[in-house]
Parts: C-alpha cells; structure tokens; sequence
C-alpha cells in the first residue's frame, strides 16, 4: 500500500483557487521531488497535508496509510507520522530548543503510551544527533530559531526531523539560504534517514539538492497541479531549460 | 459654574446676540453649548485629559470681542510667519472672519470645491451643516468644543466631490489679529466634507498679525469637523506659528470611511499655549489615518498634543509619530490613546513620541496608550526622550563646527526626520523652511 | 483546527485552583464591622504599646474622611467595610513556642499547600512565615537566622521585641494616610512578616511568607517591613492562597521596603489567590500598596511578581530612587482569565542623581477578562542622568478579553534618558503552527509560547520558585484555548 496518497485534491484560500487537482502515490521508502515556478501552490501543499488552518479543501483527499487526514488535527498528523520542514520556520522568543525538543519527543512518547524521556538519556540523544547536522551545542540552548542565521534555521529542522523519527517527511524549500557546505550537511542527515518505511517529499526549485538528495521521481508543479511525472533525469532538464514551458501553460 | 469663567461666557454670548440663527435646531444647539460649558466650567487637573495642560488662568482674562482688523501691514506679516506653498490657493480668515478681498479669487470658484462662509452655508442649508457638525466630541466633556459651539457663526465650510481633475491645494491663513491691550476671543469653526472618492490638500496656517514676541493677548477656540467619504483622501497639513502670547486651542474631529486616507501633519512653532485635540474615527474597513507632527516649545511655550483614535472597524491602519524640541522653560505633552474595539481586527495601530530637552527647567509628559479589545491586532507605542547626543555633537565639532551651529544641525536632523513623512515635495519644503527658520531665531 | 478560533468561548469550571480547600480549625473571630472598638480589640489581643494603638486610630479616623479610588480600569460591586470581621486567628491555647507545638492541622494544610513547615522538610535554603488569616503561625528557621543577626518575625513579633526598629520604619515609605486602602489596613494591619538584614550581611537564605486567608466573612490586611542596613542583601518571596468560596473577600496589604547604602532587596511573589470561577463569581479583591525607598547611595530593589490570582487586583509596586546611582527594577507577568480584572504596573520616582530603573511587563489576557498596565515613570529636576527603561507587552487570547496599556512618563531633567515602548498582539499562528506540528497539544503549546513570552520575567524568580511559577503560567491558562 502506498505510504501516502492525494487523490485529486482541490484547495482554496479565501476564495481563489489554489491547488485544482493534486494527484501524487508515494511508496514506502521512496524520495520524491516536487520541483516548480515559485508561487505555484507548492507550499500550500505542503502546509494542507501538515494541517494548517485558513485553507479550504474543496475536492479531494490525502491518505496517509489508507487513512484519511483531512479531519486530523495537525497535532495528530504529527504524531501519525507527517513532518514538515518549514521553508520559513518560526522564531519562538524565550523557549529553549532544547525545552522545545523536549516537549515534542514527550508529545511522541505519550501518544504512544510511554513514560516522559529521561533528562539524561534526552540529553545524549540530542547531543549525538545534533554533533552528526553540526548543529553546535550553543544552539540548543538558545530559544527556537531565534538569532538563527538562514542555513542554522535548516539544520535545525533537520535536527527536528532527526529527533521526531516520521513516516513522511516533506522538505519545503530547504535548501534556500545554505550554501554549498551546508547543504551536503543537511542532505547528509535527510539521506542519513533514508530508510524502507520512511518516504520523503522535497520541495525544491532548483535541481542542486537533487544532486545530493537523489530522488526516486520528480514532478513538475504547476498552476496548482502536477503536470509532469519522471525519474532523476527530469530534474536535470529542468535545471537546463527552466520552467519556461509550464508557466504558459499553467497561466 | 465655576465664576471664573465668566468672561468666556459674556463674550460668547455677545456673539450669540451679535450673530442670531433663524434655524431653531442650531440655536438650540447653541444653547446646548453654552449650557454645556456654563455646567462644567473650564477643566481642570483632576480631567485627566488635562492632566498636563493649565488652563485656569483663562478665567484670569477679560476677554473682548475680536475687532474686524486685517490692515494691509498686519496681513504683511502674518504671510510671513504662514507656510509657504507656491501654488495652492489661499483663503485669509481674520479672527475667524473670511476676507474674500484678501483671498485667491479662484478659491472660490474651484470646480467640484464649494465654499462658504459658514453664516451663508447656514443660510443655505442649516440641516446640512448640523449634519457636519461633529458629534465625536461630546459636549458635557469637551468644554471648550461646547464654547465654541455656543459661538458658532464665524468660519468656513468646504465640500469636495470628486472630479476628473484633482482640486488645486487650498491654503487657509487663519490671522489672529489682537491689539495690544485687549484680549480677543476668536472662535471659528471649520466644517470639510470630502465626498466619496474625492480628494483634496488642505493647509491650514495660523499665525498672528503683529508675528513674533508683539501682539496682544488672544485665544483662538478653534473646532474642525472633517468627514471623510468611501474612498475619500485628505492631506492635512497645519502650521501653528502664532504670536508669542496667543493662546489656541483646537480640536479636529474626524470621521473616515470605508478605504478613505486622513493624512495629517501638524507644526507647531509660536505661541503662548497650543493644545491640539485631534478625534480620529476610523468607520469603515480599510480606512486609515496618519497623525504625524513636530513641535518645539522655548521659554513661556505650553504645546500639548492630545490624540484619540478610535479603531471602530477591521483592517484599519493608524501611524502616528510625533517629535517635540523643549527649550528653555518650555514645555511639551503628548497624550495619545489608540482604542480598538471589538470588532476592529486587523488592526495596525502604531505610535512613537520622542522628545529633545535643550535645558534645564525644560519639561515634557507623556502617556501614551493603547487600548485592546480585539485579539487579531498589531499595536505598539513608543515613547522616548533625551538630550542631544554627545557623541554626535563631538564628532560634529571634530569637524570644525562651532557648539551652537552643531546643535542645530542635530536638532533640525532629529525634527527632519518626522517632516520626512510628509510624502509631497512642495509641502515638505514648506515645513522645513519653517523649522530652518524657527532655529535661526533661536540662536 | 481553530486552536484560537474558539479560544476562551467554552471556558470549562475551573478545576485548575486546586488551593481551594477549607481548613477546619477552631477560630477566634473579632466581631464584624470595623469602628474604633475593633481596632482597640485588635491592638489588645496583639498586646501592642500605646503608641501603636494611636497610630491606628489616628489612621482609622483618617481613612472616615477619604474615599475609594475609582481611576483604576476594574469594575466591582461597591464592600461593604462593615460586613467583614477584621480579626480571625486560630485558636490556640498558648502561642506556640516551636513548630513542635503548632497545631498539626495547620501543619498539614502548609503541607497540602506544599509549604511544609517543619524544618527537616522544608525547603533548605528557605526560611518561611506562615500567615494563617490574621495571624503569624509559624517561622521556621528563626533560630539559625537569629545566630546571623538576621531578624526574621511576625510583625506583631517585631513590635514587642524590636520597638525601635519598628517604629522608625513603619510608615515611613507608605505614610498611613497614602491611599484609602493603605489607610484602612495602617488602622487595621493585623500581621505579616518583619525583616531586618544588618550591616554587610548576605542573608544566605531566601525569607518567604506564606499567606493564607482561610475564614469566611474576613479579610486579610497583613503589613510587611523590610529593612537592609547598609551593604546587606536579602531575597525575599511571598506567596498567597485562598479556599474556593462564592463571596468576595478583600485582601488589602501594605509593603514597604528600605534599601539603605549599598543595600539590595530582591522582593518576589507569587500571586495566586484565588480568581473566582468561570462565571467571575467570588475570588479575592486584591489592593495592595507596595512601595521601595532607596535611600542609600547605590542601593537596589528589585520587585517581581507572577499575578495569576484574584478576581480583582489594584496593585503597583513602587521605587522611590532617593539615594544616588540606587536602581529600581520591575518585572512582571500578570495573566488574566475568565473575568478576572487587573490593573497593575509600577512606579519608578527619580530624585537622585544617575538613578536607573527598568521596568519589564508582560500582561496576558484571556477569557472574558481585562487587564491594564498602569505605569509612572518621574524623573524630578535633580535626577541628573538617570535613565529608564520600559517595555510592557501584552497577549492577547480570544476575542473577548481586553488588554490596556497606560504609561505616565514625566521628564523634568534634559541629561535624564527615558525609553519606553509597548506592543499587542496575539499569540502568532505560526508560532502556534509549528508547535503543534511538532506534535505538542493546542494547551501545552500556548503553555510553551507564554512561558517563552514571560521567560525575561520569570527567570528573575529564585530558582527553587522559577519552575513552580511555569507551571503556574499554563495552569492559568487552562481552558483558554478551544
């Protein structure tokens, strides 16, 4: 069965039309790439299968193991096993990455009926993980995304992602703002999570990453829908003609 | 009542005799007015509105009846303390009264602008000027709103609807003209109606006949009502440069609609005690308000700037950033309220005050606040004040400036800054020249 | 999802007061109404001198003339001051002489509150009074203090044993006739906690009282003194808990504090009376007068308090910065929720030359209640190069709460620097967003992003109290979020 499914999902914000069709089967253990012109409805995917609030699903599904998500809280999403890289993530003044990180295993660990992590064992955990992205020790202390330059922010996520052990991972966007040494770091721990139960969607408009993170199909998204469907290839075409030929058609 | 006041009422309602209204509603307002004044007497302290502002030595005053005045060397003068706007067509007022023999004739005339004396636009249609009249400003605690309406029948009333082509900028010169010895009560009132998707720039100066350290004792209890339409937009640019003994004291009530643009700067530079109470009602989504202003106040100088604006819609933006200089024993207040009410979300509603003390003996009191009921909102204050930056002042004299050119440097940067908001080229011109003047004379 | 759509709309009962008990416990009352016989009854069973006594009538007849304030941004129906007994202690055959002869049932209910009295069980590093109604119940740690030279007493205490002290003090931040509040509790003040740290001394524990109002029909007017002679520190914490009853019941008490040169008093408290239920009914009116004089040179106070109690609080702790170069800090979190009504800040008076405050002010509002942060920042003439510092944020959580901010700043000194700002918003939804894709719960989440929003404040609690306080936080806030 595949891991994830979106059957011919149709979204809208505040009346406009988003995403008219969104058709996408993910296996178990399989990386795919999302790759298309900015604006296109890319991230309003990824933030409807997390559950954000503001969007109006107006047809369609998203089946995360046959099961439906769409009356999911984004809190049980999580825990069912989505996790979402933000493009942009979020600063949260005054609450140490660490107490945050915290708190996230322990949501993990209640939901599944156990105890709350030992302070000692969180800490080796972390420490370890954390040395593997280069996220420095420092870092964890200070409170979430906060002072974080734009390639810290990223591998901070992947630190999260690292931590929360899901299902299905998309990456949004998260090799914006890193440059080239910190983008093998952070494709180092996303491939470092590659596993057969574990399936990945990367969200990217350049063929870069790719070239770490190698994908097992790409799409092409465009006016709010997959017009395009390949292996690694695609994404290397795309990189030498750009998206020329689908914003036309997408407008 | 408090006796004090006695001579504020006498002469008011000398002008109510001198002026009768043969429309019952506004006489009967009138009466409403002075009723309403007579029960409250002038503020005091405890009116926390007035907290920071004395005004009981006006019941030390015996007040007169302002004379017609406005000779040909006292208009000389007050030009030269008004604003400078090559272009914009002007309107003199002497205490209150309009002069057409001194005024731009094409004012007059302006296609899609109508004006009028507000005794002819009461002639012509009293119900519609009570309909303009604000009614934002609740008599019982606004007395001196009260007194001025009490007085109503000097002033002016302008209406703009929309046109293919913009209406040229009206400049009103409001002249104080007081003979030494004698203390004139001038109270105007101003009614502007912006209709839906007009626009007009209005300037206002004020200034006094005899200009500078001459001149009598005045009070000018000036009232503005602005509606503002769907759509409309009003540039709002006032220059209070009044003699140094003139007392003025204005309120301006304003109601903007839905998509409608209230753009507002204030200069106050001369005299005695200038409180502004500004009323800024934002009624439809998408209305927004700007309140911007500088002042500087020397020895013998009260400048109060009291504000309220009032969210009563969603997606409403306010900004409003005001800057005072206090020299000598001069003396600033800003008070400033930012209410948003329940229904209002999305509201952006921001404020900063900054204040430069010169000198010792200088004083400035501030209280801003904000007011929430709604959650979805983004409001902030600021209140900051200081001297003027050492090591800025250093640096400057390590570049071979002399003390008192370095100070004015600093001092015309930090008020420059605030003048910036001022988006029209011509209009922010004008103003600088003023600051540029007002420290020349200071040094 | 509508994690604050619905905010603060199904406000469930509140079961988080969970300090709601009633104690059963024979009491000696005074009987209601307040005139000059029941201060006499007061002054008599605390066995006072005579010049206390006048003191009290002088301050009693003082308080006939003056009226409610009204200013504040707090609505209540109107007390009656007769209708409360103004004397309630526990009755005890002889005052205890140790914690061994303390009544085990107020023993136990310090327990249940999680204060426990006797020594092997307290907190080390902690000494604690415990005010049960209107009487001192027990010290703990009074011995080992005493050996430092630190007092540390019952008020009522402090009078017999300290007259001078005492006498000197009282009264001299907060005169009794300073506001109708701190007049009707100089008349009527019937216990509270004494400090006096000497010359040069680091009190080496942390001083806590312990308040408990627990009789019906009474209400609690406890006076505290804190005097640090020149050179000394001393940190200080207060606590306050009330059972759950439908009647309001007035707490009115006074604080003054004396920083003498080189002195530094570190004032906390932990407010959590209780707030009354969902519907605003019952819940303890909270006036307090609360006021610092620095009056040494370099002298430091520092008041933070964690508001989460009270129907209804009028409460501005105050700095008086006399002495040169004396600091003035305030930190604050002040959360209201359901119908509960703040209005709290500080004031910070510049008089000597190169004083500092600060002043840190976090409010959050939630349910239907409204909170105002009411502030006065006065540099006088002579305050040659102070400087303050202000920031008030506030939160805002559902629709139906209000949040107000009104700051007075008075400049009368150009070399003086002042800088204030204030902010309102609500909760982000993209903090929220995060949160709960991480997998935290809607509550833990807002609990996790308010504690982020009052860590400047919080972390300024000793530590033994910081996390209590966190917990507090979300506590409060409990059923806030829909």
């Amino acid at each position: 069965m595949a891991l994830i499914e979106i059957r011919n999902l149709h979204a809208s914000v505040d009346g406009k039309d988003i995403l008219k069709g969104v058709d996408l089967v993910i296996e178990p253990g399989k990386v795919h790439a999302l790759m298309g012109p900015n604006g296109t409805g890319k991230s309003t995917l990824s933030n409807i299968i997390a559950g954000r609030d503001g969007y109006t699903i107006t047809d369609g599904d998203i089946l995360l193991n046959g099961q439906s998500l769409l009356e999911m809280e984004p809190q049980d999403r999580a825990l069912a096993g989505i996790f979402l890289s933000f493009q942009y993530p979020v600063e949260i003044p005054g609450v140490a990455t660490s107490t945050f990180l915290k708190a996230a295993i322990n949501a993990r660990r209640r939901a599944a009926g156990e105890g709350e992590i030992d302070a000692m064992e969180f800490l080796k955990l972390v420490k370890a993980k954390a040395k593997e992205l280069g996220v420095r020790d420092d870092m964890l202390k200070r409170p979430v995304n906060v002072g974080f330059s734009g390639g810290e922010k990223k591998r901070a996520e992947v630190l999260q992602m690292a931590l929360m052990t899901p299902r299905f991972a998309i990456l949004d966007e998260t090799d914006s703002g890193l440059d080239i040494d910190a983008l093998k770091v952070v494709a180092d721990g996303v491939n470092a999570l590659r596993s057969p139960d574990r399936s990945f969607l990367v969200i990217t408009h350049y063929q870069r990453l790719l070239s770490y993170i190698v994908p097992d199909v790409v799409h092409v998204f465009a006016g709010g829908r997959i017009v395009r469907t390949g292996g690694p290839e695609l994404a290397e075409e795309l990189e030498a003609k750009g998206y020329a030929d689908y914003t036309g058609a997408a407008a | 009542m408090t006796a004090s006041a006695l001579s504020l009422v006498t002469v008011t309602e000398a002008a109510q005799a001198a002026a009768p209204l043969t429309d019952a509603a506004l006489t009967a307002l009138r009466a409403e007015g002075l009723t309403a004044f007579a029960a409250h007497g002038l503020p005091t302290r405890t009116h926390e509105r007035w907290k920071y502002t004395r005004v009981s030595p006006l019941a030390e005053v015996s007040f007169v009846a302002a004379p017609t005045g406005g000779d040909a060397t006292a208009i000389q003068t007050a030009e030269e303390q008004a604003l400078n706007v090559p272009g914009a067509l002007r309107l003199v007022l002497v205490n209150g009264r309009l002069r057409p023999d001194l005024s731009d004739a094409a004012a007059l005339t302006q296609a899609g602008v109508s004006i009028q004396t507000l005794s002819d636009a009461i002639a012509t249609d009293a119900a519609a000027v009570k309909a303009g009249l604000g009614q934002a400003l609740a008599l019982a605690d606004n007395p001196f709103v009260a007194l001025n309406t009490a007085a109503l029948s000097d002033g002016l009333v302008i209406r703009v609807s929309a046109t293919p082509q913009a209406a040229t900028p009206l400049h009103l010169l409001w002249i104080t003209d007081a003979a030494a010895g004698a203390a004139v009560l001038v109270q105007p009132r101003l009614l502007v109606e912006i209709g839906r998707g007009a626009a007009l720039t209005l300037i206002e100066s004020q200034v006094g006949a005899t200009g500078g350290d001459t001149g009598g004792d005045s009070l000018t209890n000036r009232v503005s009502d602005i509606t503002l339409g769907d759509d409309a937009r009003l540039t709002h640019i006032s220059l209070h440069n009044d003699s140094r003994q003139a007392r003025l004291l204005t309120a301006l009530q304003a109601r903007i609609q839905r998509g409608a643009v209230y753009d507002g700067f204030a200069l106050t530079l001369g005299g005695a005690l200038v409180r502004a109470d500004l009323r800024v009602e934002l009624l439809g989504p998408g209305a927004e308000a700007r309140l911007n202003g500088a002042y500087a106040a020397g020895t013998g100088q009260h400048v109060d700037t009291t504000s309220f604006i009032d969210h009563a819609a969603p997606h409403c933006t306010s900004a409003q950033t005001l800057k005072g200089v206090l020299d000598g024993t001069g003396r600033g207040v800003f008070q400033g309220r930012v209410n948003v009410q329940r229904i209002a979300q999305k509201t952006d509603g921001h404020q900063l005050h900054k204040a430069l003390l010169l000198s010792r003996g200088a004083e400035v009191d501030t209280k801003p606040e904000l007011t929430i009921f709604a959650d979805d909102v983004k409001c902030s204050h600021g209140a900051a004040t200081g001297e003027l930056d050492e090591d800025a002042l250093f640096y400057l004299q390590a570049r071979g400036l002399d003390p008192d050119t370095a100070r004015s440097l600093l001092i015309e940067g930090f008020l420059d800054d605030v003048v910036e908001l001022v988006s029209d080229d011509a209009l922010r011109d004008a103003l600088t020249a003023k600051i540029h003047q007002w420290l020349e004379s200071r040094s | 999802m509508a994690a604050t759509d619905s905010t603060a709309q199904t406000v469930k009962e509140l079961e988080r007061y969970k300090y709601g008990f009633e104690t059963n416990i024979e009491t000696e009352l005074a009987p209601k109404g307040l005139n000059e016989d029941i201060i006499r009854f007061i002054s008599a069973k605390k066995e006072e001198p005579e010049w206390l006594l006048e003191w009290r009538l002088k301050a009693y007849r003082q308080w006939l003339t003056m009226t409610e304030p009204t200013w504040a941004n707090v609505r209540y129906p109107a007390i009656d001051f007769q209708d409360a007994h103004y004397y309630a202690a526990p009755r005890q055959k002889i005052a205890p002489k140790s914690l061994e002869e303390v009544d085990p049932e107020l023993l136990r209910t310090y327990e249940k509150l999680g204060i426990p009295l006797r020594e092997q069980e307290a907190l080390a590093g902690v000494a604690v009074d415990a005010v049960f109604d209107s009487v001192s119940v027990a010290t703990t740690y009074k011995k080992r203090l005493e050996e430092m030279g630190v007092i540390f007493c019952a008020i009522s205490e402090a009078v017999k044993k300290y007259p001078d002290l005492v006498r000197k003090y009282l009264g001299s931040v907060v005169p009794p006739g300073d506001n109708f509040y701190a007049c009707l509790n100089s008349a009527v003040f019937t216990d509270g906690s004494f400090v006096y740290v000497p010359k040069g001394l680091r009190c080496p524990m942390e001083l806590s009282t312990y308040f408990r109002i627990n009789e019906k029909n009474t209400g609690q007017f406890e006076r505290t003194l804190i005097v640090c002679d020149d050179g000394a520190y001393v940190s200080y914490l207060e606590g306050c808990t009330a059972p759950q009853r439908d009647e309001n019941q007035l707490h009115a008490a006074v604080v003054e504090l004396v920083a003498l040169d080189d002195a530094e008093i570190k004032y906390s408290t932990v407010q959590n009376w209780y707030p009354g239920d969902a519907e605003g009914k019952g819940g303890i009116y909270n006036f307090v007068t609360k006021r610092a004089a620095c009056r040494g040179r370099n002298s430091k106070v520092m008041w933070t308090q964690v508001e989460t109690g009270s129907a209804v609080t009028w409460k501005y702790p105050s700095c008086i910065l006399q002495g040169e170069n004396s600091v003035g800090e305030f930190y604050s979190v002040a959360i209201t929720n359901n119908h509960q009504q703040a209005d709290t800040g500080t004031k910070m008076i510049h008089i000597g030359k190169n004083t500092r405050s600060k002043i840190i002010s976090k409010g959050i509002s939630a349910g239907h209640s409204d909170q105002t942060y009411r502030g006065l920042v006065r540099i006088q003439p002579g305050a040659d190069g102070a400087r303050n510092f202000t920031q008030c944020d506030s939160l805002l959580i559902g629709d139906q709460c209000g949040a107000h901010t009104v700051p007075y700043i008075e400049t009368k000194n150009p070399t003086a620097r002042t800088e204030h700002e204030a902010t309102a918003s609500r909760i982000s939804e993209d903090q929220l967003f995060y949160c709960l894709q991480r997998g935290l719960n809607p509550e833990d989440a807002v609990g996790l992003i308010v504690n982020g929003f009052c860590k400047e404040v919080l972390q300024t609690l000793p530590m033994e109290f910081a996390v209590e306080a966190q917990k507090l936080v979300a506590i409060s806030l409990e059923g806030s979020v829909g």
